[in-house]
């Protein structure tokens, strides 16, 4: 096992978004997340990042449980995320976005590791220019490529292919998929959902497999 | 560190964040404006003090050794006043230094000791004062002052005539020679004597000859008798308020003069006394301090009372008022300092907003709440540092052209802005140590101290709220 929530709720008031939700993945397994919108998909890739504070239950990272005081830490070394909407640094080069986890975890980050990673998702090219400049399905590909600057052990992926067309979204969908690390896909694209190991649907706060739905 | 390298960044004025680079130019711009006045004002301030200082203890030196009235009151003193060894007079400190006996008093010759005279003590105050000094290896001198009636005879039977003040003249005086404006080697049977520079601008020179008068005292009259003098030098009195009424002549006519009356010393001044000069004024109380253990130590220091050039009596005032002018434009510049800083705080928090969403995505790549708070921290500390340098660089640069800014107001004023006779014919354009310690310590920290607000701010956004805000 190398990642383990167990019964997560959460709420927002009286509305209550996450009940007692159980999720447990092993060492280079992925699953997909798949719900309409607003049933608490980000809600829940937050928490599984501590990003955000669960009302109750517990999350186990290895042999590490995360709390307040280590959830920066095992967001460093062990978790990587990508955004729908990308999130990359604006104004600092594509080079300088895939290398930022490394500076931030204070960890060699040598300019060769970078442009392997770029190289990885096809941007060597565009090393050196800022992510402004970059188009969406360059974006998300650098934003993949930073998610695997540290080698975490868990990927957490938010929605990746929801701003990208056909053609974009398919090679995401490659990447993905060729990840070495294990990953939680959250996504409406029941396409790209199959690509995982194990598919679930989140539904009124609560996670069922694909085929019980 | 990446929190320097984003800091860096950040401070980048960019055409999309056009309030933030506003505000950022600004924040520089004043605090640069705060650290160029204060240097140049310090630098100054601190310059023109140092030639005060040099200039008030070049003729009266930095530390002054005089006798206190139990000295006055003791045996040792008053004896020589009933003895016809001592001629029945009252001696001065050097009289009393080359003089053999510690008791002239002979009992089979002189008067009766009156019984309200002080009991003899087996000490000598001013031999054991000179000798702790000289153990102490200092450089000292003892002086008198008295008054003449100083008469210049010019050309054309011109007499010029002024109640004078007579310092006598002290050779150890290791700034002595840097006093005198103008000299000339005189051979003459007169004694030599040297004029302050007024005299000289009022068209005495070199060479002319005059009298010194005093008055006599008898039992039954007062005489006056006149001293042949001839002028051999001019000196610069300096700050000194009766410097242009201060002779200094050889040191026979002040204790000749002293011996025939008392003197009054119109500033306070004691009349007679132990100059002691050191190099460094910053050790002056060290030195003081020293000086007392040793008279302690040597049981007389009842006798001596060790006032430093901070107390002198017509220095005191003066320093004093000028130590508080510094003060107060310290307290008022760090307050200017203080509110220029805080326009880093508004600077910070229009950046903190502007970054809220990257904020977000450091902290969902593991970024520490601390590192966040660190990265807005060195934001401030850089808008300060830079601020620092720039202010100096042009603080250096306005020193450069003191004198050039000096002749423009100068020329506005249609007068000398700035008095010779204070500041001397030019301001001093050394930038002062001190005032850029000040500077680049207090400068920042205050800048540091300011983006500890909206570093906390930053440090306390949630990345789940921020992101999803997007």
């Amino acid at each position: 096992m190398i990642f383990r929530a167990t019964n997560i709720s959460k709420s927002y008031g009286k509305l209550q978004v996450l009940k007692n939700v159980s999720l447990t993945l092993e060492s280079g397994q992925s699953i997909a997340i798949l719900g309409r919108s607003g049933e608490g998909k980000t809600t829940l890739l937050h928490i599984l990042a501590k990003l955000e504070e669960p009302d109750s239950g517990q999350i186990e990272m290895g042999e590490k449980i995360l709390s307040k005081a280590n959830a920066h830490l095992i967001r460093r070394h062990e978790l990587g995320y990508i955004f729908q909407s990308y999130n990359l640094l604006e104004d600092f080069t594509a080079l300088e976005n895939v290398l930022m986890p490394a500076r931030i975890a204070r960890i060699p980050a040598p300019k060769e590791k970078g442009l392997k990673l770029l190289e990885d998702v096809g941007l060597a090219s565009k090393a050196d220019i800022a992510a402004k400049h970059l188009s969406g399905g360059e974006r998300q590909r650098v934003a993949i490529a930073r998610a695997r600057c540290n080698n975490p052990h868990l990927i957490l992926a938010d929605e990746p292919t929801g701003n990208l067309d056909r053609e974009n979204r398919d090679q995401v969908g490659r990447l993905l998929k060729g990840l070495q690390q294990s990953l939680i896909l959250v996504t409406h694209d029941p396409t790209l959902a199959s690509l995982c190991d194990r598919q679930y649907v989140l539904e009124n706060g609560s996670l069922f497999p694909l085929a019980r739905n | 560190m990446f929190e320097f390298g984003i800091a860096l960044r950040y401070l980048l004025p960019r055409r999309r964040s056009l309030s933030t680079a506003l505000v950022s130019l600004m924040s520089v711009f004043v605090i640069s404006l705060v650290v160029w006045l204060v240097l140049v004002f310090l630098s100054v301030t601190t310059g023109i003090e140092k030639n005060w200082l040099q200039k008030l203890t070049a003729l009266h030196a930095p530390l002054r050794i005089s006798p206190t009235e139990e000295y006055y009151q003791s045996y040792y003193y008053k004896i020589d006043s009933i003895s016809s060894a001592s001629r029945y007079t009252l001696k001065t400190i050097g009289e009393k230094a080359e003089s053999p006996a510690l008791d002239p008093y002979i009992a089979a010759q002189d008067a009766e000791i009156p019984d309200s005279f002080p009991l003899k003590e087996e000490i000598d105050p001013v031999k054991s004062a000179l000798q702790e000094l000289s153990n102490l290896g200092l450089t000292f001198q003892d002086y008198e002052i008295s008054g003449a009636l100083l008469r210049i005879h010019r050309s054309g039977g011109l007499v010029l005539s002024q109640m004078s003040y007579l310092l006598s003249q002290t050779e150890k005086n290791p700034s002595f020679h840097s006093l005198i404006v103008d000299s000339r080697p005189i051979v003459s049977d007169k004694i030599p004597i040297i004029l302050p520079k007024n005299y000289q601008k009022n068209g005495v020179e070199i060479g002319d000859i005059g009298t010194l008068g005093y008055s006599s005292f008898s039992a039954l009259s007062a005489q006056e008798q006149r001293i042949p003098v001839i002028i051999s030098a001019f000196y610069d009195p300096g700050l000194i308020s009766l410097g242009n009424k201060c002779i200094i002549v050889p040191s026979e006519i002040t204790r000749m003069i002293h011996a025939s009356s008392q003197t009054l010393s119109p500033d306070n001044t004691p009349v007679n006394g132990i100059f002691v000069w050191i190099d460094d004024l910053r050790k002056i109380e060290e030195v003081k301090q020293r000086i007392l253990q040793q008279f302690e130590k040597a049981n007389i220091s009842k006798y001596w009372k060790i006032d430093t050039y901070r107390e002198f009596e017509f220095s005191k005032d003066f320093i004093q008022q000028f130590q508080s002018d510094k003060t107060l434009f310290l307290l008022i510049a760090s307050i200017i300092l203080l509110v220029a800083c805080c326009n880093i705080i508004s600077l910070l928090t229009l950046l903190v907003n502007e970054k809220k969403k990257e904020i977000a995505i450091l902290e969902t790549m593991g970024a520490s709440f601390q590192s966040i708070a660190l990265i807005f921290g060195t934001c401030g500390a850089i808008i300060g540092i830079l601020s620092c340098l720039i202010g100096s660089m042009l603080a250096c640069f306005t020193l450069y052209h003191l004198d050039k800014l000096v002749q423009l107001l100068n020329a506005l004023q249609g007068h000398n802005a700035f008095n010779p006779a204070f500041f001397g014919h030019s301001l001093p354009n050394e930038l002062s140590i001190t005032a850029l310690l000040f500077v680049f310590i207090l400068t920042p920290i205050l800048s540091l101290t300011a983006g500890l607000v909206p570093a906390i701010k930053a440090s306390r956004i949630r990345a789940s709220t921020a992101l999803r805000a997007e």
